[in-house]
């Protein structure tokens, strides 16, 4: 081993830094050589008197000085500390706005708009006063709201349906549809109430399906006696989680009634055209268009009168139980279970989607604003540093 | 827990007689390194006050990782090369050892009885050594710090430690070898 290779492991030899391997290296080295056990006794000498250098005092002890710059310093540190909590309050503030902003825009809370709706809706039941608004229950006003309100159906109006609307709004046309739940203590004692009850109200069974405790019953009772029924209802049992839904289809009930119309005379053009026809291909013509007429309004009027009896009777979808056999798992809040956790949760990620959206649109808008504050922050920082560099 | 980590924590609350007690206990360590790096009184007790200072900045981004002397040790190194920087690049550097910078109090009488000369000489051959190479060997040697530590407060890999205490040696013997018969030369 050259000399220059073991001086750099004898330096390391002195400090105890070398492997054992390296230490029988060494000291096999220093045996048979003069020179570098020359060396090895300056390093040793050399290290003896660094280790006796003093450690030398500054002129004024360090500790005053140095505390009362510290005190200087903590006083602009509590001052940006301070600054900092404004800054903090300000941004807390501004994300609070934007909270709010965005949600409003995302339509998830339109408590205002309801209510204006709601109101005029109200408005419009009083003024018209037809025989549907004494069925509508106090629930109606806080609960869904129908497809097509009052106050959104009017201004939709144009042209020929507006002259319907003088002549044909002062009745509202509801279709109704209630479900419920009845824990009775005899079946039997339901079915006999049932059948009275029926042929009283003048009302039709439309759907049924009987197991030995439970009955499911689709009824169809005249709109005008519902709330009656239901009070009767309330008398054989316990009525729980009772709902009603009613839907305003007066649009829907005049659009039809005018298509009908338009048909019927359509219908009386085309039979005189027919009448006038000489040719045969003109007669073809003319009877083809007949039936095509004539086919439409039959379906139209089929759908008329479905609606018309939907009008006239309301639904109600009813599960009557024998007392202390209701399960839990057939509760109306489980039921569904899965589909209603996905629905929900589909709702949430679009709804957080939709703020989302919003904020980054509001983050474009605020954008010389953020601008503005980086800047001020930026300038605040720097000040902050040159005086603490000082 | 030692005692050093102690005054941290206490300091890190923001008490302020803690934070002294650590000034007192380094601040002779920690001046004679900036004025053995810098080689000017005035200069280092400036470069002392502002390790101080930055080590209360940073005190919270101290996690008791390593021992406080040696984070310490690192504040110090890196605020003494920057200001060396500064220094070169204004010219004002001292290169040359001037006694009365360094020992304006004059040494004790032991010191005095068994070493003058010798404490002077390597003084002066330390002076002009290079400065990494200067730090290195006062880290090890008059400091007492293993090599792992030197690693760690200079951010060097343990083989450049190594290889630099071994070069600073060697400069450093040859100096003094130099100084020998310099002095020798004069003496006659």
């Amino acid at each position: 081993m050259e000399c220059n290779e073991v001086r750099e492991l004898l330096s390391a030899y002195i400090d105890g830094e070398v492997t054992a391997e390296e230490k029988k290296q060494v000291e096999r080295h220093l045996q048979s050589c003069a020179g570098c056990r020359e060396a090895y006794g300056q390093y040793v000498d050399m290290g003896a008197v660094l280790k006796m250098l003093p450690f030398l005092e500054p002129d004024t002890p360090l500790r005053e000085k140095v505390q009362d710059k510290i005190k200087y310093k903590r006083n602009i540190l509590n001052r940006f500390i301070w600054s900092e909590w404004v800054a903090v309050a300000v941004a807390m503030v501004l994300v609070f706005a934007l909270g709010i902003t965005a949600i409003s825009l995302s339509g998830l809370t339109l408590y205002p708009k309801n209510e204006a709706v709601e109101v005029v809706r109200d408005k419009a039941v009083s003024v018209a006063g037809g025989p549907s608004e004494g069925a509508l229950p106090d629930e109606q006003n806080t609960g869904v709201l129908p497809a097509k309100s009052p106050a959104k159906f009017a201004p939709d109006l144009t042209g020929e349906e507006a002259t319907f609307k003088t002549t044909s709004t002062d009745e509202r046309k509801i279709v109704k549809t209630a479900s419920g739940k009845l824990t009775v203590k005899k079946l039997e004692d339901f079915d006999r109430w049932l059948a009275q009850e029926l042929g009283r109200v003048n009302g039709y069974v439309k759907f049924s399906r009987e197991e030995k405790e439970i009955r499911e019953l689709t009824l169809m009772i005249p709109a005008d006696k519902l709330k009656s029924f239901v009070d009767d209802l309330k008398k054989q049992g316990e009525l729980e989680s009772y709902s009603e839904n009613a839907e305003d289809v007066t649009k829907a009930y005049r659009d039809m009634e005018i298509r009908i119309k338009n048909l019927e005379s359509e219908i009386a053009a085309v039979r005189a055209l027919l009448i006038k026809a000489q040719k045969v291909e003109e007669i073809l013509a003319v009877r083809a268009e007949l039936n095509r007429l004539t086919e439409e309004l039959e379906i139209t009027k089929a759908s008329f009168e479905d609606l018309k009896q939907n009008v006239a009777y309301s639904t109600l979808n009813l599960k009557v139980v024998k007392e202390k056999t209701a399960q839990i798992g057939e509760d109306s809040l489980f039921k569904n279970l899965g589909k209603k956790i996905k629905e929900q949760f589909v709702k949430a990620f679009n709804n957080f989607f939709t703020v989302l959206i919003k904020l980054f649109f509001l983050l474009i808008y605020l954008l010389p604003y953020l601008i503005l504050l980086l800047l001020i922050i930026f300038f605040v920082y720097r000040f902050k540093k040159k005086k603490s560099g000082t | 827990m030692s005692s050093d980590l102690y005054l941290v924590e206490q300091a890190k609350r923001g008490d302020k007689e803690a934070f002294g007690y650590l000034v007192e206990k380094y601040e002779k360590k920690i001046f004679s390194l900036a004025l053995r790096i810098c080689g000017q009184r005035e200069e280092a007790e400036d470069l002392a006050q502002e390790i101080f200072l930055k080590v209360y900045q940073k005190l919270n981004t101290y996690q008791g990782e390593a021992a406080f002397s040696t984070w310490l040790y690192r504040v110090a190194a890196n605020t003494c090369f920057d200001r060396l920087r500064q220094l070169k690049r204004e010219m004002s550097i001292q290169k040359e050892f001037n006694e009365r910078e360094f020992y304006k109090k004059a040494l004790t009488p032991e010191e005095e009885f068994f070493n003058r000369q010798e404490i002077l000489n390597i003084e002066k051959a330390l002076q002009t050594l290079p400065e990494d190479l200067r730090l290195v060997l006062l880290l090890r040697e008059q400091y007492g710090l293993r090599y792992e530590e030197i690693a760690k407060a200079l951010s060097l890999n343990l083989g450049t430690v190594k290889n630099r205490i071994f070069r600073a040696r060697e400069k450093l013997r040859k100096l003094l070898m130099q100084q020998g018969e310099g002095g020798m030369d004069s003496g006659v």
